[in-house]
């Protein structure tokens, strides 16, 4: 059989690449698989610490195909816990708002009522009961960590590993630049999607496809440039991590009028540069760490499912949460230094810029259930990878590393 | 008492009861119901007159405009929603994309009670 001749001129980068069966994208068991041996023991994140800030402040969050919904809260002793959102009485959802702050949390169908730290303080009749006890009754905690400001759970009975050690790729000041200043919620998109949960995933972890999928939209004003992507060692939950500059590309068009004058009054969004509002980080040493003047962003790839898209004063975080082997829901948050539009004006840009990042979330999503839809029966049984693409690749090596390793404990434990 | 309205704004008086759109999932729909040469037509109607809008607004707390400013304001903001639709796609929604209908923005904490 003829071997593909291999120009000695690819760089060593390339090897960063490959290629991959696409099964990992609509095989049933592959699925089943990632769900058991990454998403049930990875760290999961979940919100952000100062969303719960306030004693009673909770949030749910559907786990989908994961398992089933959380409830973590910050008890009256500041502590955020988290709990399966299933009561121990017949396993009904125990709170069905996604957001708020109770003293309590009490189960529609029958009134069992629980406290923040997951006891049973209250289930009518309990006389009537030959076999519960309510001191063991309390909803069923789930393991929290806390990196960057950001609550993390993990459903395993025994984490892996510490949060820490999940996390551990990413530097110290990272976590600081995270967690140490005041982000504040300036956009939240959601959408659910008949495709696999890694191809929304994959859409933002490369940016090879910048001239072809976004032309109009970017613009040409953003490249990853003589920069690779660079994988970390398999040992935790961090895939990889590569940077991209803002450049006028061959493709680049100037900004628009409604751009231009955004730009003018504040923070632009991902892909443009800010004039107006300064908001310097306090950890410097933990973005762009080569002090590039025409930085613009750093991409970080975590398991099991969220990317962060991270510049000075923005932090894009994108989950995607699988709820069939083909379909998922993803949402898109972004978080800034920048305060709340304190006039119109930045009013003004903070409306241009989540239109515009709509316009172009919604050219990244074009591919997916188009990609899905192929899937099923078309010829194309691998996928090939570049440099730049490596992350992609590399998400699936680390979750096949996962499994394997899952496996293999699994094995050795029976 | 009433805020004095700039009388260069009352060109755009005859686009208020279509364009002046407070919440932005509403812009979108009518993005995606006009045609472009529509909003091309409302885009250079209000874009000469953006910066002075948004200038004027801008001398108000930001909750609390004078009620006849307020409309404006919103012209001003579904314009934004309209940016790549009339400046780069030529057309009312994203080419070959996703439907962007299908989006849900939610509200951040801090939103505001007037503008969106």
């Amino acid at each position: 059989m003829n071997q593909p001749q291999v120009s000695p001129a690819i760089p060593a980068a390339a090897a960063l690449g490959g290629q991959l069966p696409t099964s990992n994208y609509w095989s049933q068991q592959h699925f089943e698989d990632e769900l058991e041996y990454v998403f049930r023991r990875s760290w999961i994140n979940i919100c952000r610490a100062d969303e719960i800030a306030k004693p009673g402040d909770f949030i749910v969050q559907d786990l989908y195909a994961i398992g089933t919904s959380v409830i973590v809260v910050r008890g009256n002793d500041g502590v955020i816990r988290a709990f399966h959102n299933m009561c121990t009485h017949r396993g009904n959802q125990v709170e069905v708002d996604l957001q708020g702050n109770k003293k309590w949390f009490t189960c529609l169908f029958h009134g069992w009522t629980y406290d923040h730290e997951g006891h049973l303080v209250g289930l009518p009749q309990s006389n009537k009961f030959s076999t519960v006890q309510k001191d063991k009754g309390g909803l069923t905690p789930i393991h929290v960590g806390i990196w960057g400001g950001f609550v993390h759970i993990c459903l395993a009975e025994k984490p892996p590993m510490t949060i820490e050690e999940f996390m551990q790729p990413l530097t110290k000041q990272l976590g600081a630049h995270y967690g140490d200043q005041p982000w504040h919620l300036s956009l939240r998109l959601s959408v659910e999607v008949n495709c696999n949960w890694k191809l929304p995933y994959d859409a933002v972890i490369e940016f090879y496809h910048f001239n072809a999928l976004h032309p109009k939209s970017i613009g040409g004003g953003m490249s990853m440039k003589d920069s690779p992507a660079r994988l970390f060692p398999e040992q935790a939950g961090v895939v990889g991590h590569f940077e991209a500059f803002y450049a006028k590309t061959e493709a680049y068009l100037e900004p628009t009028p409604v751009q231009q004058l955004a730009a003018a009054v504040g923070a632009s969004g991902i892909h443009t540069k800010s004039n107006a509002i300064e908001c310097k980080t306090r950890y410097p040493e933990a973005i762009n760490r080569n002090k590039r003047e025409d930085w613009a962003v750093d991409v970080y790839a975590t398991l099991p499912h969220v990317a962060y898209l991270i510049q000075e004063q923005s932090i894009a975080v994108q989950s995607s949460w699988p709820i069939a082997v083909d379909r998922c829901h993803i949402t898109l948050d972004v978080w800034t230094l920048t305060p709340p539009p304190r006039n119109f004006a930045e009013m003004f840009n903070a409306s241009a810029v989540k239109s515009r990042t709509a316009d172009i979330v919604v050219e990244d999503f074009s591919t997916l259930e188009r990609i899905q839809n192929n899937l099923k029966h078309g010829p194309v049984r691998t996928f090939h990878y570049n440099a730049d693409e490596a992350q992609v690749k590399g998400l699936q090596d680390l979750i096949q590393v996962w499994i394997d390793r899952g496996k293999a404990a699994t094995t050795a434990g029976a | 008492m009433m805020a004095a309205i700039p009388e260069a704004f009352h060109e755009l008086d005859s686009y208020l009861p279509k364009w002046a759109i407070r919440r932005h999932s509403d812009r979108i729909k009518a993005r995606l119901s006009a045609n472009i040469e529509e909003l091309t037509e409302l885009q250079d109607a209000v874009l000469p007159h953006m910066r002075a809008i948004i200038d004027t607004l801008n001398s108000y707390p930001l909750e609390s405009p004078p009620a006849e400013l307020e409309p404006y304001g919103h012209l001003v903001l579904t314009v934004a929603a309209f940016d790549l639709a009339v400046n780069r796609f030529r057309q009312v929604d994203v080419p070959y994309s996703y439907p962007l209908e299908k989006i849900i923005f939610h509200d951040a904490p801090s939103a505001s009670k007037v503008w969106d």
